[in-house]
């Protein structure tokens, strides 16, 4: 899979470790809300501290977690 | 759907007020991490413009640590032409702030030359990759893995071994960063590693490397040795 597309899902699906690898911490609430955004495949970039997405693929922006699983595993065949 | 919907829209004036007042009300974001406030609030600051660039870089709440932190993601989160322009200047501030004593606000610095694109800071940043604080150490295997590569790779390897947590999943992320299929045998040890962050990251690295491109190809015990070098 493409190098942007890898990255994209995994600050999506894996926002709260990576919140703990840069020492921002998402309170109890927060983290509920954003776990069932990714759940439902909703969750975009948006949705997300900028301090996490700093390094998130431009393209990406403004799509859903679902939408970009899509739209890279369509280009992957 | 904003980070904090209540900043979208706001003016510089708003927004530098808010920046000075305490974190969000505490009803728009209870228990939220302080620095993730000051953090978007910074960064709209900035994206206002040459205006909100200058009043950050006059601003600097040097005893505030959360806010000092935020001011040093936002300015080095400046796009386009502004960045283009005052590069140099924003490259100079944040060296100057690699001597602070505080680990979140090196790592932040660190994260910034990165940002920007400063990949002639080698000589600066390469030193801290022997900082007490997993922070720092993380941040510099970003700057390496981004602008280094060849100096990165034997430099993550060695930090897949760290005793700290924090710098094994930083590694970990480089490495699958960096595609590196050479890493596969020892990222597939960190399959089974205590801590469950770590776990995930190795996980991930492992599928998106793709298990099977490399058969009984071991660590490149040579980059190893050469780190550093």
């Amino acid at each position: 899979m493409d190098q942007k597309c890898k990255r994209a899902i995994k600050i999506l699906e894996q926002f709260e470790r990576l919140a703990q690898k840069f020492k921002a911490k998402l309170s109890a609430a927060r983290l509920a809300k954003l776990k069932a955004l990714r759940d439902s495949g909703t969750i975009q970039a948006g949705d997300l501290p900028a301090r996490l997405t700093r390094a998130f693929p431009k393209e990406f922006l403004g799509m859903s977690l679902a939408a970009i699983r899509k739209h890279c595993a369509a280009e992957e065949d | 759907m904003a980070f904090f919907p209540e900043l979208v829209g706001l003016p510089l004036e708003t927004l530098t007020q808010a920046f000075d007042s305490p974190p969000s009300p505490a009803d728009a974001a209870p228990a939220e991490d302080p620095f993730l406030w000051f953090s978007e609030v910074a960064l709209a600051i900035a994206q206002d413009g040459e205006a909100g660039v200058n009043w950050l870089l006059h601003h600097l709440p040097e005893d505030d640590e959360d806010r000092l932190r935020a001011v040093l993601f936002a300015l080095s989160s400046v796009e386009g032409d502004l960045r283009d322009q005052r590069r140099s200047q924003l490259e100079q501030f944040l060296l100057a702030v690699l001597a602070d004593q505080r680990p979140l606000i090196v790592a932040e610095a660190v994260d910034g030359l990165t940002a920007l694109d400063c990949a002639d800071a080698l000589d600066r940043v390469l030193p801290l990759l022997a900082h007490d604080s997993p922070y720092v150490v993380g941040s510099v295997l970003r700057f390496l893995a981004r602008h280094h590569p060849e100096k990165a790779r034997p430099a993550l390897l060695l930090a897949l071994k760290s005793a700290e947590p924090i710098i094994r999943q930083n590694a970990v992320d480089e490495l699958d960063e960096l595609d590196y299929v050479e890493a596969l045998p020892a990222l597939r040890r960190l399959l089974n590693d205590e801590d469950g962050y770590v776990r995930q990251a190795a996980q991930t690295a492992v599928s998106n490397l793709g298990a099977g491109k490399v058969s009984g190809t071991d660590i490149a015990n040579h980059e190893i040795r050469n780190i550093g070098s």
